[in-house]
């Protein structure tokens, strides 16, 4: 709360705020960190033996197997997510299950679960990409405002 | 939650055993020194590989590079290197500076130098399979082209 509508408290709601301030559970940042750090670590790690794998038995090189990987990762986290496991994980390590590609996956296969009973096309189709959307709307964007700084540097600058 | 365990259990199990099949018999020198790993194929093979040898010797010296390996189809050749850990962020560029070295070192050789992981297994078992002389003429340029192209793939 702003210090300006804290002034216009009386004193007995400001003695209330500090009260419930003092019995408030505190967040445990630096414990989700840690969490989060290993979870999402541990996630990578997964994707990089797929990687590997993509490389010793498919014509994949380190810089196309990345393709592959990022669809299979969220492939596997779209079906954990259908049979509710993934829940477990999102709520044990937050950002570390967010952060990597698999948030995605997750992201659009809740949305579609959690619309299902308003029909499968303006539920299901309508709704998935409520979460996801965004992502992909900044990455496309992102990705053009980017080429387009490249474009002008190479053609102008002599880069 | 077992069975899918199960599952789990088994995929690694066919996985590890489909990796263990098919390998090929390692008859190389291999480099003494422990930080450097460079293979060598001893001569006469049947298809010559002195030239490589050769280069590999001038790679051997950069301080970047941790692994060499190599082939050549005539007087192509295809150079995979394997950098230090620190030295990842700018492989390429050390790929490109070791490329122009050679190629003024060895001006009548068609030198393709690569960082690429999968390049490097690739050339890791034909250089088995040259040294044990399990390759023709033919099939080694088959499989230089190849490589070429995986070398040259963006997408």
């Amino acid at each position: 709360m702003s210090n300006n509508r804290k002034k216009n408290l009386t004193s007995i709601q400001q003695q209330y705020q500090t009260f419930a301030k003092d019995r408030e559970k505190k967040r445990p940042v630096f414990k989700n960190c840690i969490k989060a750090f290993f979870v999402g670590g541990f996630i990578c790690t997964i994707g990089q033996a797929i990687t590997t794998f993509y490389m010793y038995f498919f014509d994949f090189t380190e810089q196309t197997a990345g393709n592959p990987t990022v669809a299979t990762l969220i492939f596997i986290t779209m079906l954990l997510t259908g049979f509710g496991v993934y829940d477990h994980f999102a709520q044990f390590a937050g950002a570390g299950t967010a952060v990597p590609v698999t948030g995605f996956g997750n992201a659009v296969i809740s949305a579609a679960i959690e619309h299902r009973t308003e029909g499968f096309v303006l539920g299901v189709g309508g709704n998935m990409f409520k979460l996801a959307g965004s992502v992909i709307l900044f990455g496309v964007f992102s990705a053009f405002v980017i080429a387009l700084i490249k474009t002008i540097l190479i053609q102008w600058g002599g880069l | 939650m077992k069975n899918l365990l199960n599952i789990i259990l088994s995929v690694l199990l066919l996985l590890t055993l489909v990796a263990c099949t098919g390998k090929e018999d390692d008859h190389r020198i291999t480099q003494t020194d422990p930080k450097k790993d460079i293979t060598k194929i001893i001569i006469p093979t049947s298809i010559d590989q002195s030239l490589t040898n050769k280069l590999k010797e001038t790679v051997k010296d950069k301080d970047e590079v941790t692994r060499v390996r190599g082939i050549n189809s005539g007087s192509d050749i295809l150079l995979a290197i394997e950098v230090k850990q620190i030295n990842q962020f700018n492989e390429q560029e050390i790929e490109k500076k070791i490329k122009k070295e050679l190629e003024k070192k060895y001006p009548e050789a068609n030198i393709e130098v690569s960082s690429d992981k999968k390049i490097f297994i690739e050339i890791d078992e034909l250089e088995k399979k040259i040294q044990n002389n399990r390759i023709g003429k033919k099939d080694l340029e088959k499989k230089y082209n190849e490589i070429k192209k995986l070398i040259k793939d963006q997408a």
